[in-house]
């Protein structure tokens, strides 16, 4: 969701401390690094317990893991520990996959290539730029496009990953998903990029919230205790549950294992700190370092006493639940209200004042930047494009149903102000009894350009979890206790009772119940199932026919829609398939276990995620990408085609297989609409075909387009949202639960642009969809942002797990107080409207520089004065030159 | 135990790698290069490579076998060992 | 001066309006206007005619347009049936003015309405507004009758100080631009004379007196540098303020944002060439202006910083 940093003078007040800036300067200058150490310890003890059970083993792998990994201090850091040993570190997961990392020429690689697995990092380029290794050098290796790892390492990687051949997740998975009917044809259209990845070995956690409460609450040793109370309390003891009854003595051993794992973890970097004060000279150096070593110390065994030790706790468990599995969008829920009682306490007692814990704050965003994940190229570049989506949100209602926010969430935002990094993103969960003097400092925030916080809205949100999770027992006291996971998935949580020290009050504390979302059926592309649709089948770009020949002529508006259903229902029903197995296999040999253990209600129950331990299992949705390509090209075919007869179907298809006349955005390298070129006629075309081309092209721009409120269009939206939120429901997870629809493109909307052909609204081959799930495509919003949001909310956003809108505005539009209270106006709108997320990019000057240099990223940036609004890339440059430095004065 | 011999930067117990190139030298606190020599007096970091259990690989520089443990595996020079509790120096460095 | 009492001819429709009037708005801008004013930055709506904006660079020289045109002599000048913006495949024509009903407007109003918030509503600008006199009166009318908060943007200029006055009765809010104080500049400058212009303004302002608070009507200055920027200008704006006991005024730095639209509707924008002040000359000069007015106990907002 977000580029690299960008620093936005104007708004900003105040600056980060002299400190952050220091770290912030490292970060700078590192590059994602890649080491052995965990997957060699992992797979060393994994191999030598053959046999043991399945829990248990993973627990003792897990532990020796944990337990060897070498403590790194960085001097200056307040807040600590990393995943690895680098500032930037991870490492790849064998026993979930180990094609994607093989050098071109494996054997491996070319397997995966085959089923399509790694057909995504094909289309998926990283940016060059930050600390991405994208070729190699020197002594270093480039693997999975992104990441470093140093030559020594690479033959014993490589070993690793071949013990674990034919056992991974992936191997496995693939070995019984064969045995689905249909299966080549989900090769295909993994192949055809018709799905952009699967999760069960790529990412097989995450989009979920993360929950704290257990460690805060007991303590290591006390949850140690508890797990070995509990293996004497079930041992032998079915419980009336014939089937896992037994299980709950692995479990609880497992979770024992963990434990002393990540404790040990943790006393190693209590160790590292304590010898780093030994040999320090520096005494402000080696006071800080005494006082890591001593907080280090105490949290590895106790309850955390202090803000500062609960802090660094949920610091640990956070990484430690990233490291214990393949996880993207491991979100700290509100981790604002989870460390008040402390930030309180501490304030009033005087041990600690505001500017110190803005401070951490700012530290504690950089540590979530450096946050990597080891995936595939596809994954990690195609989909995430980098980003980890460690989301903090901020606001919603309490338990009561009153309004949440609170002081240490303004420090929140202050921090995200003065210390502007990716991670983590903050997401307000809006609500109308939401303060306003909270709501403004958002609105601060977002004018500073760095695009958070979002909004979502609390009620909706709520009304989806009533729903989906009404089987499980949802109401709505723990309806309220939602928050974000992942980047924009609506995730359940609960209320759990903390008591700290010897405050004899009980907070009500929200923190994560639920298994990941977003897995399941992910990304399938929509104008690419369009794509088959029109051709019978036959992917356009490959010639290869992914799905049966469907053999209608498609004579009417309702044929073409209903084949369209037709053929999306296969692929899903298929996906959901062979996803299924794939979580199925993670879930026998590669359960969680340390995440198990935080959330509930697995510790009181004795059942890890794998037997439904959690409270909310019914996470499992079904991702779609490109739904206004879709939508306008649906608007297009049906006016041009079927009602006002403008062109017949052959006519538009012989257009679509020319790209309407351009040239492929492949052989010009540019996927952006603004640069498409069109073939001359010596090209092989006459001229006649090129007008031709230029006729029917010029139909399917006319043809009405989605965000102008306009009922032909929005009317196809609906129905469209009516029926795709329903048939989600037709749909089993493994775990026995419904499936669910999600729409939000992260940056698929790219990779899967990139193999789909011109579509029948106008966009051309190659290009990149329209982002989000109701942004407007690109120019195409004429009647401006309320009719746009008029557009947006036709259809029931609670249906869905999400709907995402992305806004560009003008710092003018916004500026002063005036302007804060105007963009406040406006989220409120949406919201009472029922619109569930809004998001907005100010622009400003920085970025209209950059936008002179590359307009082809900016072709739908407005600027919008008093009196009209122009395009950015349709004024001349010496005006752009005038109105850079007009914004940098302020005033119009 | 002090060593006449210089290590580069990533052979030393005293290096914080920030990346694979790169890393904070913790005495002087300034960037370094992970193969740049450090100072002649810099402590060694305990890897396998400098381990009595180490066994190198007959067609490998950088792949060998652990005898540290009660079942043999797989082990590799540049391996960090400060954590492993069978490391024993190997008194030919 | 207007084509029917059932529509009218607009030129724009804009939501997200922020400096056109209290909270959020939805703007609507009449094309026509007695006024010529150098620096227009709408001079698509100068005329009451429909207008054809061409955009070179899309154009790919077809002449599809030319082929689809019925004029016998191809005389673009006075078309209003511009058959030829149709025929072009590559958007490099489009017209500049539409015809709407009171119902079309209200239908927008409504689509729009949930979003303004509680301060919103609808502003009147353009162009002219009091040109399509009829009209206005009447969707000023509907609005005031379904509570929607209406405002105007207006040069004041209108023959009839009565006419005048009845519109504005049904104005909530009104922003009016007083370009030069002087008669003769201003005949330079906008190409008529002051003399109704400030006629009807103290006559408002007289009116305003015996019923309401005085936010009701902002005057506007827009500043154009080397035209209507000298001292006595400024003085002059003073004296008319504290005689017609106005104490509100926005003052507005030049900008050229429109200029871009004149080779659209291939016109010659007079400061193309013109070398303007720096930023900082021009804030320091915004900043001496603010100050002579706040001497005189008159509220100065610059720019888009307003009393909202």
């Amino acid at each position: 969701m977000h580029n690299e940093l960008k620093l936005f003078p104007r708004e900003i007040k105040g600056q980060m401390s002299e400190r952050t800036q220091k770290l912030l300067k490292i970060y700078y200058q590192t590059l994602s690094s890649v080491d052995n150490e965990f997957p060699y310890w992992y797979s060393r003890k994994y191999f030598e317990l053959d046999n043991e059970v399945a829990a248990v083993r993973r627990a003792q792998a897990l532990k020796e893991a944990f337990s060897h990994l070498t403590a790194v201090i960085f001097p200056g850091e307040l807040i600590v520990m990393q995943k690895t040993m680098h500032y930037r570190g991870s490492f790849a997961m064998p026993w979930l996959s180990e094609g994607y990392f093989m050098s071109k020429e494996d054997e491996f690689y070319q397997a995966s290539l085959k089923r399509g697995s790694t057909s995504a990092d094909q289309h998926s380029k990283m940016g060059s730029g930050g600390g991405n290794v994208t070729k190699s050098f020197g002594k270093v290796v480039s693997i999975a496009g992104k990441f470093g790892i140093r030559e020594e390492e690479m033959p014993a990687l490589l070993e690793l990953a071949r013990m674990w051949y034919g056992k991974s997740v992936d191997d496995l998975g693939n070995k019984y998903e064969k045995m689905v009917p249909g299966y080549d044809c989900k090769e295909k259209i993994m192949r055809s990029l018709v799905c952009m990845f699967d999760s069960g070995y790529t990412l097989p956690q995450g989009r979920e919230v993360i929950n704290y409460y257990y460690p805060l609450q007991y303590g290591f040793d006390g949850l140690i205790k508890i797990a070995s109370d509990k293996m004497s309390e079930v041992a032998g003891f079915a419980n009336g549950d014939g089937m896992v009854g037994m299980n709950r003595l692995y479990n609880y051993q497992a979770i024992k294992l963990v434990l002393e794992g990540v404790q040990a973890w943790i006393l190693n970097y209590a160790k590292e700190a304590k010898r780093l004060e030994h040999i320090e000279n520096d005494l402000d150096q080696k006071q800080e370092y005494q006082e890591i070593y001593e907080n280090l110390q105490w949290i590895a065994y106790h309850p955390p006493r202090s803000f500062k030790e609960a802090l660094q706790l949920c610091w640990t468990l956070h990484i430690a639940v990233l490291n214990e599995d393949a996880i993207s969008g491991l979100s700290l829920g509100r981790l604002g209200q989870v460390l008040y009682p402390y930030y309180e306490n501490d304030l009033r007692n005087g041990k600690i004042i505001e500017e110190q814990v803005i401070e951490l704050l700012e530290l504690q965003r950089l540590k979530f930047t450096c946050v990597d994940c080891f995936a595939s190229m596809g994954v990690v570049g195609g989909v995430l494009s980098g980003n980890t989506f460690n989301n903090l949100s901020i606001g919603g209602t309490d338990k009561d149903g009153r309004d949440a926010s609170n002081t240490l969430e303004m420090l929140m935002l202050e921090a995200g102000i003065r210390c502007p990094t990716p991670q983590p993103t903050l997401s307000l969960l809006y609500d109308d009894k939401l303060d306003d003097e909270f709501l403004l400092k958002a609105v601060q925030s977002v004018k500073t350009g760095t695009g958070y916080p979002a909004f979502m809205n609390n009620r909706v949100a709520m009304e989806f979890l009533l729903e989906q999770y009404r089987n499980e027992n949802m109401n709505i006291e723990e309806a309220r206790a939602w928050s974000i996971g992942g980047c924009l998935e609506t995730s359940p949580c609960s209320w759990m009772p903390l008591k700290i020290n010897s405050d004899p009050k009980t907070y009500y504390i929200p923190g994560g119940s639920g298994q990941p979302t977003s897995v399941g059926v992910h990304f399938v592309s929509l104008p690419k199932v369009l794509e088959l649709v029109l051709f019978d089948g036959v992917d356009q770009r490959t010639s290869e026919s992914v799905l049966e020949k469907h053999n209608r002529k498609l004579n009417s508006y309702d044929e073409l829609l209903a084949t369209f259903k037709d053929y999306f229902s296969k692929i899903v029903e298929l996906l959901v398939r062979c996803n299924n197995i794939q979580h199925d296999i993670w879930r026998k040999n590669n359960m969680a276990i340390f995440n198990s253990l935080l959330k509930p209600d697995c510790l009181s129950k004795g059942h890890l995620i794998n037997e439904l331990g959690y409270r909310y299992n019914a996470t499992f949705n079904i991702e779609t990408t490109g739904t206004i390509n879709l939508i306008n090209s649906l608007a297009s075919l049906k006016k041009n085609i079927y009602d006002e007869k403008r062109m017949t179907l052959d006519e538009l298809k012989w257009a679509i297989k020319n790209n309407c006349g351009y040239k492929t955005a492949e052989s010009i390298n540019s996927y952006s609409l603004m640069d498409q070129v069109k073939i001359a006629d010596t090209e092989g075309v006459t001229r006649r075909e090129l007008e031709h081309f230029e006729e029917i092209h010029s139909l399917l721009m006319k043809a009405p387009k989605y965000g102008n409120s306009e009922e032909y269009v929005d009317s196809i939206l609906k129905d469209w949202e009516d029926w795709f939120t329903g048939m989600c429901r037709n749909y089993q997870s493994l775990y026995g639960h419904p499936l669910y629809a999600c729409q939000i493109s992260v940056s698929t909307h790219g990779a899967m642009g990139a193999v789909t052909s011109a579509t029948p609204d106008g966009r051309l081959a190659g290009t990149t969809f329209a982002d989000g799930s109701l942004s407007a495509y690109p120019g195409t919003d004429k009647n401006g942002p309320f009719a746009l949001m008029n557009s947006a909310t036709c259809f029931d956003h609670s249906r869905s797990q999400n709907t995402q809108l992305n806004f560009k505005l003008h710092p003018m539009a916004i500026a002063g107080n005036s302007g804060s209270k105007k963009l406040l106006e406006l989220i409120r709108g949406y919201m009472r409207r029922g619109g569930f997320h809004l998001q907005f990019n100010v622009v400003d000057t920085n970025m209209l520089k950059d936008a002179q240099k590359h307009p082809e990223n900016y072709r739908d940036l407005l600027v919008r004065v008093a009196g009209f609004t122009q395009y950015w890339v349709e004024i001349g440059k010496n005006i752009q030159d005038e109105v850079i430095a007009r914004t940098e004065y302020g005033e119009m | 135990m002090k060593n006449k011999t210089q290590y580069h930067y990533r052979d030393t117990l005293n290096y914080a790698p920030v990346d694979v190139v790169k890393g904070i030298d913790l005495i002087t606190k300034s960037l370094v290069k992970a193969d740049d020599l450090a100072p002649p007096e810099y402590e060694l970091l305990p890897k396998c490579k400098f381990c009595k259990h180490f066994s190198s690989g007959a067609n490998s520089n950088y792949k060998g076998s652990c005898l540290g443990f009660a079942k043999p595996f797989l082990a590799y020079p540049d391996m960090i060992a400060k954590t492993c509790s069978s490391y024993i120096k190997n008194e030919h460095e | 001066m207007s084509m029917s009492e059932d529509l009218a001819l607009i030129f724009d429709v804009q939501g997200y309006s922020v400096h056109d009037g209290p909270g959020l708005r939805t703007t609507i801008f009449f094309s026509g206007c007695p006024l010529s004013c150098l620096w227009c930055s709408n001079p698509e709506g100068m005329l009451f005619k429909k207008r054809i904006m061409y955009n070179a660079l899309h154009c790919k020289l077809c002449l599809k347009c030319n082929e689809r045109c019925i004029l016998l002599e191809k005389n673009c000048k006075d078309c209003q049936l511009l058959s030829c913006v149709e025929a072009c495949p590559h958007q490099a024509l489009r017209v500049c003015g539409k015809h709407y009903s009171i119902n079309d407007l209200m239908r927008i109003f409504r689509r729009d309405r949930p979003f303004w918030g509680a301060e919103g509503g609808v502003t009147f600008s353009g162009g002219e507004p009091l040109l399509q006199e009829k009209f206005l009166h009447q969707i000023l009318t509907e609005c005031n009758k379904t509570h929607i908060h209406t405002a105007i943007e207006t040069s004041a200029y209108m023959e009839n100080c009565d006419d005048f006055l009845d519109i504005m009765e049904h104005v909530d809010f009104a922003f009016i631009d007083v370009k030069a104080m002087n008669e003769e500049k201003h005949r330079k400058l906008t190409s008529v004379s002051n003399k109704i212009i400030l006629r009807n303004i103290r006559d408002l302002a007289r009116c305003q007196k015996e019923k309401i608070r005085s936010e009701k009507l902002v005057l506007r200055y827009p500043v154009i540098p080397g035209m209507n920027d000298d001292d006595q200008n400024v003085e002059a704006l003073i004296d008319f303020m504290q005689e017609t006991e106005l104490k509100v005024i926005n003052i507005l730095p030049f900008h050229s944002m429109g200029s871009s639209k004149y080779d659209l509707l291939n016109l010659n924008y007079e400061f193309k060439d013109l070398l303007f002040p720096s930023i900082e000359e021009r804030a320091g000069q915004m900043a001496n202006i603010a100050e002579k007015f706040a001497a005189k106990k008159i509220q100065c907002f610059i720019g888009s910083e307003t009393l909202f």
